[in-house]
């Protein structure tokens, strides 16, 4: 199987210096995680804050770089692009960001902002870029298309400025696309709205597509395969509805009886969950990263790390007590 | 219309809070009525900009200086707590009565202040309690909210967001107050986090014997706590239903809406939206403010806002439907 995205051990670390003679140390943002994207495919990439997945995703659209591992897009390896190389990456994979109020740039008309990628990447002459404008305009429904190309976006609710950042990542057709968070500033009816746009926006153009988030209750709807992340490392991964209905990994447990369904029993009942929060990524836990927080941790998990495993078909799981949970 | 019954802890009557903006007169909550029972939760739920927090504000008195009318009734107790002037109200209700943890409040703890001293400040301002002693309550304190009194000298940055959490609650409660505002109590927490919280709100609601307003956007949330939801929209309540109907059977085609747009993840639903978005409380829309995105408005609702009726099941709805 080719994939247009293939992920092997990846490890983006940042240096944190504390001096010009003590040693620096380092932020394990993202360790060793290995990951795959069909063409046209969405997967969904879940984790608390903390947990490296803004990281793997910034390192993905090799907006960071990493110390460890490759990145091999479309058969080509992408790892340590430069230059000109990775301007010609930078066209094939866009990154949406969380946060629609400050990714977009005050002093910039719509039509300036959507402009700008086709300046950077030379595209077009005036006239040509002027319909590639509206049309993206078109395709994200800001309507009418020359009104908003005229407005600044301090003139738009927050929904319409996210769809202006999905314009802007739509605008060079890249075929890899890394949304972080793209709804979590919004309210709940417009959220529902803005993914419906990229679900369908990235069916009829066949993006692959990486959907970073902290909300698992919306993944799946919007992704046929979902990744837990923990502490930097890949802690279950399979089909969307396989993960919802047989999570396998404690972590994954617990984060699924963590997240709140509209149900009004929920008041009478007080919810198992671990207790602490997620560690440090400067010094991680030996072995199993989830282990101080796991109630089922015994003495291996201590010490040796888990690898990510098939368990069952196309369900990978990092834990040494998976088969046991398996059965259950 | 609203009848007084004497487990109500908390009412409100025709409450309004409009703020004066260079754009106009924003009427950020208008002629809002609610009730909060002894030992209950309300739940206020709304999109951004449908005048929740101002609601909080104006009960919990805190307002800016762009005030242009506040004005309607809150019984606490029985009395009207609108008629205290400024003095009155902070020496009898904030704080004793009412306590209140604001969105965000984990961030506002003051960084050079150890985290006992915070939370015995309230007890030496408020109650003129000697130090020492208020450090020993401070510490009981932090008991209550699940963290060890041996965290009374930490300073706030050596805790992690759901610890600094905790310790805001631990300020709010530590007057004993019966009624607690949580304005969005866990924004910023991660799941597992905010379970957590949840989990602590409920036993302190229990232990305590607390009563709750808890304001929020999310209703799937809104469910881990509340007894009651109230519906804002455009600054005002559309519908207040007992929890179990409003998640079984909402009345309001807003909270229709509102919970089609909810995901779930145990079951396979069917998810929605709401086209269109929240007026602009400058000029909201005449007649019922939802109509420009209500799937079932009639003419009537353009022209005649509909009035607050009780209808079977104890729900309260302002809908033309009804």
């Amino acid at each position: 199987m080719s994939y247009l995205v293939d992920v092997e051990k990846l490890r983006t670390w940042f240096e944190v210096k504390r001096g010009i003679f003590s040693k620096p140390y380092y932020i394990r943002a993202v360790d060793e995680v290995s990951l795959n994207l069909k063409r046209g495919e969405a997967i969904a990439v879940v984790g608390e804050s903390g947990s490296g997945k803004t990281s793997l995703g910034k390192t993905l659209v090799r907006l960071y770089k990493p110390i460890g591992g490759k990145i091999i897009f479309n058969g080509k390896d992408v790892t340590n692009l430069e230059g000109k190389d990775l301007l010609w990456y930078r066209r094939q994979a866009q990154i949406i960001y969380q946060d629609p109020f400050s990714s977009l740039p005050p002093f910039f008309s719509i039509f300036r902002i959507l402009e700008e990628p086709l300046l950077i990447h030379k595209i077009g002459n005036e006239r040509e870029r002027r319909e590639m404008i509206f049309e993206a305009l078109k395709n994200v429904k800001l309507t009418p298309v020359e009104l908003m190309a005229s407005k600044y976006p301090h003139m738009l609710s927050g929904g319409q400025r996210q769809r202006v950042a999905i314009a802007r990542a739509l605008i060079l057709k890249p075929s890899f696309i890394v949304a972080d968070e793209p709804v979590s500033m919004l309210d709940a009816s417009v959220r529902i709205e803005i993914l419906f746009l990229l679900r369908e926006l990235q069916k009829n153009y066949g993006i692959s597509f990486i959907y970073i988030t902290h909300d698992l209750a919306t993944t799946r709807y919007f992704s046929e395969r979902i990744a837990i992340m923990y502490a930097g490392k890949v802690m279950e991964e399979a089909l969307s509805d396989e993960i919802i209905e047989r999570p396998i990994h404690p972590y994954t447990q617990a984060l699924l009886r963590a997240i709140p369904e509209p149900d009004p029993e929920n008041r009478k009942v007080i919810k198992e969950i671990p207790p602490g929060e997620p560690p440090d990524l400067v010094s991680p836990p030996s072995g199993c990263r989830f282990h101080p927080r796991c109630p089922y941790a015994m003495e291996i998990c201590k010490k040796e790390e888990p690898q990510l495993r098939e368990i069952s078909q196309n369900h990978f799981v990092a834990c040494h007590f998976a088969e046991n949970f398996l059965k259950k | 219309m609203m009848q007084v019954t004497s487990e109500e802890i908390l009412s409100g009557k025709d409450l309004t809070l409009y703020y004066r903006t260079r754009r106009g007169i924003v009427k950020a909550v208008d002629q809002i009525s609610f009730k909060l029972k002894q030992g209950k939760t309300l739940a206020i739920v709304g999109e951004s900009g449908s005048g929740k927090s101002s609601l909080a504000n104006a009960i919990y008195r805190i307002l800016p200086k762009n005030v242009e009318k506040y004005e309607g009734e809150v019984l606490l107790d029985g009395v009207d707590i609108m008629k205290y002037d400024e003095e009155e109200y902070r020496k009898k209700v904030r704080w004793k009565k009412i306590s209140m943890v604001f969105q965000g409040a984990m961030n506002s703890l003051n960084p050079v202040l150890s985290i006992g001293f915070q939370i015995a400040e309230p007890l030496i301002i408020h109650q003129g309690m000697q130090k020492d002693e208020a450090l020993k309550k401070a510490a009981e304190a932090l008991k209550t909210v699940g963290i060890h009194p041996s965290y009374i000298n930490r300073y706030p940055h050596q805790l992690s967001g759901g610890m600094k959490q905790r310790i805001v609650i631990a300020m709010a409660l530590v007057l004993t107050p019966h009624i607690v505002i949580l304005d969005e109590p866990t924004s910023a927490l991660d799941v597992i986090t905010q379970a957590n919280i949840m989990n602590l709100l409920k036993r302190l609601k229990k232990e305590l014997k607390l009563s709750y307003i808890f304001i929020t956007h999310d209703l799937a949330l809104t469910s881990e706590l509340a007894d009651t939801v109230a519906v804002m929209y455009a600054g005002k309540i559309v519908e207040t239903s007992s929890a179990d109907v409003f998640y079984r059977n909402p009345k309001h085609p807003y909270s229709k809406g509102l919970l089609e747009s909810v995901p779930a993840l145990k079951q396979k639903k069917k998810i929605n939206f709401i086209p269109g978005e929240p007026p602009d409380l400058v000029s909201p829309p005449s007649g019922c403010r939802f109509h420009p995105r209500c799937p079932y408005a009639m003419e009537i609702c353009k022209k005649e806002e509909p009035e607050n009726k009780e209808i079977e099941g104890g729900t309260t709805i302002s809908c033309w439907l009804y």
